[in-house]
């Protein structure tokens, strides 16, 4: 069985949420939870698109940037440097929510800003959309369109709303944190340190 | 001087009468009939002499008494020097010439009764009767000359006593003026004096009003102070009220938080309903309820916030503005304090004023008394003024009598010298 299918349903409800000036659009039976954004503590030397580590009924979940994540330029979390070696405990702004979503290894947050709604969206599958690629945060890297996090647009009351995959989502930040570490890693760690790293990864 | 020359005049004739009985006796040579003679000369000589002496004195106490005023002439002096001076002299001139006047006037008459009996005896020698014509001829000569000489002092004395009385008349009108300016002076101090009264009045008035004034302002201070006391307390009970409004928008933040975390919850019902598929439309209903009541109470939350920034604002503004009343009330104190102050000083001074107007009301009525004294003195002046003219008035009439007189002695002279001629013819 499929994770995520692109098949548009009437009867499918799509969370549509705002990050910055732009809409977006996450299917609802993916997302386990929508909650405030919980305790939870930078990773020093991280890239900006791990906002944080959370903690939410016991459990540790790693909080994406939305806005960092498909390069719209906005920062969720104020004063987050995160230096290595720092603990910092982030600030957040007050209509900041996460979005929880079921991976499929894990959960993971999302934050985007603002009460997001459910929504049935008549979807428009495009090509046309796409994101800077991973070559951003690695040379090495190639574009593949299937990394493209954006599937499909829709229109509703409030404009366009991009329609997001969550896989690919997740895919594209574990993607691009991966190679930060390599690259700190053949910075900071010996070669067996480095493979324990990446087996905890 | 006169008297000395009427002795003389006396004693000639004498000695004519004892060589008129020398010569007699030259012609009857008997030593008793000379030494009768010369006996009889000096007894007629000595009963001469006394005769003429008592004459003298009579005929100067008629001068005495017609120089002497029967109106009880008195000098009276004016105060001024020169006019005073002016008056003494013209008194003593017109004394003297007056003295003079009266004793030609009865030598005159004397003389021409003498030579009336010696005309009637008819027995004198051509060389005595020479002798006495010369004799009587250069005593009317003689005579002549003082009584133009007295037409001159009497003269003199006429234009005297018309200055005297023009410059008593001017004097008389200087005083009527002097009178005149001084009841008019009297006038004014009595016209200051009531405006010193009434000005005394006026601030024994002011005093009064001030005093009330005082008073009212006290009254008026106290009433401030209780009601800015009253602001105060005002102040401190929207004070009191601004704490609930604090608490009561703590409370809608934590309602507006539950709300949020409510609507999140209705949010993940209906995420749960649309995980369940068909078997949760229900669910998702009940979901769509709560969230539709959630946003309903966030609209409540939102309004009772947008409610209560009204009242807050509205007790900031009320605080405000009972600060800014108790500042003007503090502001108003001190300005009544002020004034209260500035009164009663005001009244002090007014108490203390009155004791000069006294002062000057008795300044002015010591100078008005002063003015009615140089009134009586005026008065006084003006009266002596008018004795002055009247007495000048009197010397001039004496003297215009005594020119008057001048034809009678000129003409008795005339007989004098006529005498003399008479007997001249009669002696070859």
């Amino acid at each position: 069985m499929e994770y995520y299918s692109l098949q548009s349903t009437p009867t499918r409800k799509y969370c549509v949420a705002r990050s910055g000036t732009e809409s977006y659009a996450i299917a609802a039976d993916v997302i386990r939870e929508i909650t405030m954004v919980p305790p939870s503590i930078l990773v020093p030397g991280c890239q900006p698109i791990l906002v944080a580590m959370g903690h939410l009924r016991n459990e540790f979940l790693p909080i994406v940037s939305l806005a960092q994540l498909l390069q719209v330029g906005h920062h969720w979390a104020q004063g987050v440097v995160a230096s290595e070696g720092a603990f910092i405990a982030p600030h957040w702004n007050v209509g900041t929510r996460m979005l929880v979503i079921q991976g499929e290894c894990c959960r993971w947050g999302v934050l985007i800003e603002g009460v997001p709604t459910l929504q049935s969206l008549e979807l428009c599958m495009t090509s046309e959309l796409t994101l800077p690629s991973t070559e951003t945060f690695s040379d090495n890297a190639s574009h593949n369109s299937s990394t493209q996090p954006v599937i499909a647009t829709a229109f509703h009351s409030d404009g366009i709303i991009r329609v997001l995959d969550p896989l690919r989502l997740y895919r594209r930040a574990e993607e691009i944190l991966r190679r930060a570490w390599e690259q700190w890693d053949s910075k900071h760690l010996t070669g067996s340190k480095q493979n324990e790293v990446l087996t905890c990864v | 001087m006169r008297l000395v020359t009427l002795y003389l005049a006396t004693s000639l004739m004498l000695l004519s009468v004892a060589a008129i009985a020398t010569l007699v006796s030259m012609f009857y040579p008997s030593i008793a009939v000379i030494c009768v003679g010369v006996i009889l000369s000096f007894a007629f000589a000595g009963l001469s002499a006394w005769w003429l002496k008592s004459k003298h004195l009579l005929f100067i106490e008629q001068i005495e008494l017609a120089i002497g005023d029967p109106l009880g002439w008195k000098f009276v002096g004016t105060g001024i020097k020169e006019l005073d001076a002016l008056l003494r002299r013209l008194q003593q001139r017109a004394e003297q010439w007056d003295e003079l006047a009266v004793g030609n006037r009865a030598t005159a008459r004397d003389l021409e009764i003498i030579f009336q009996q010696l005309n009637r005896r008819g027995a004198i020698s051509g060389t005595s009767s020479s002798q006495l014509r010369n004799l009587l001829s250069g005593f009317g000569q003689s005579l002549d000359a003082n009584m133009k000489q007295c037409m001159q002092g009497l003269d003199e004395v006429c234009q005297s006593a018309d200055s005297l009385a023009a410059a008593a008349e001017q004097q008389s009108t200087s005083g009527v003026k002097t009178a005149a300016y001084a009841q008019q002076i009297a006038a004014q101090l009595e016209a200051i004096k009531q405006h010193c009264g009434s000005i005394q009045r006026n601030m024994e008035q002011t005093t009064l009003a001030a005093n009330q004034a005082v008073t009212l302002a006290i009254e008026f201070e106290t009433r401030l102070e209780d009601a800015a006391q009253l602001s105060n307390q005002r102040q401190l009970k929207l004070h009191a009220l601004t704490s609930p409004v604090q608490q009561l928008s703590a409370s809608l933040v934590n309602i507006r938080e539950l709300t949020a975390r409510t609507e999140l919850l209705a949010l993940n019902a209906a995420i749960e309903s649309v995980r369940a598929g068909e078997l949760g439309r229900g669910f998702s209903l009940v979901a769509e309820e709560i969230r539709r009541l959630s946003e309903q109470v966030s609209g409540v939350v939102a309004e009772s916030g947008e409610h209560i920034k009204a009242m807050d604002a509205l007790t900031n503004a009320a605080m405000e503005d009972s600060h800014a009343g108790n500042e003007q009330y503090q502001q108003l104190l001190h300005l009544v304090h002020d004034i209260r102050d500035s009164v009663q000083q005001l009244a002090e001074v007014r108490q203390q004023e009155p004791t000069t107007f006294v002062e000057i009301t008795n300044c002015v009525g010591l100078q008005s008394q002063l003015v009615s004294e140089v009134l009586s003195a005026v008065d006084q002046i003006q009266a002596t003024a008018r004795s002055y003219r009247q007495s000048a008035e009197q010397t001039s009439w004496s003297a215009r009598s005594l020119v008057k007189s001048r034809e009678s002695i000129d003409q008795a002279i005339q007989r004098l010298v006529g005498c003399a001629a008479a007997t001249t013819r009669v002696s070859p």
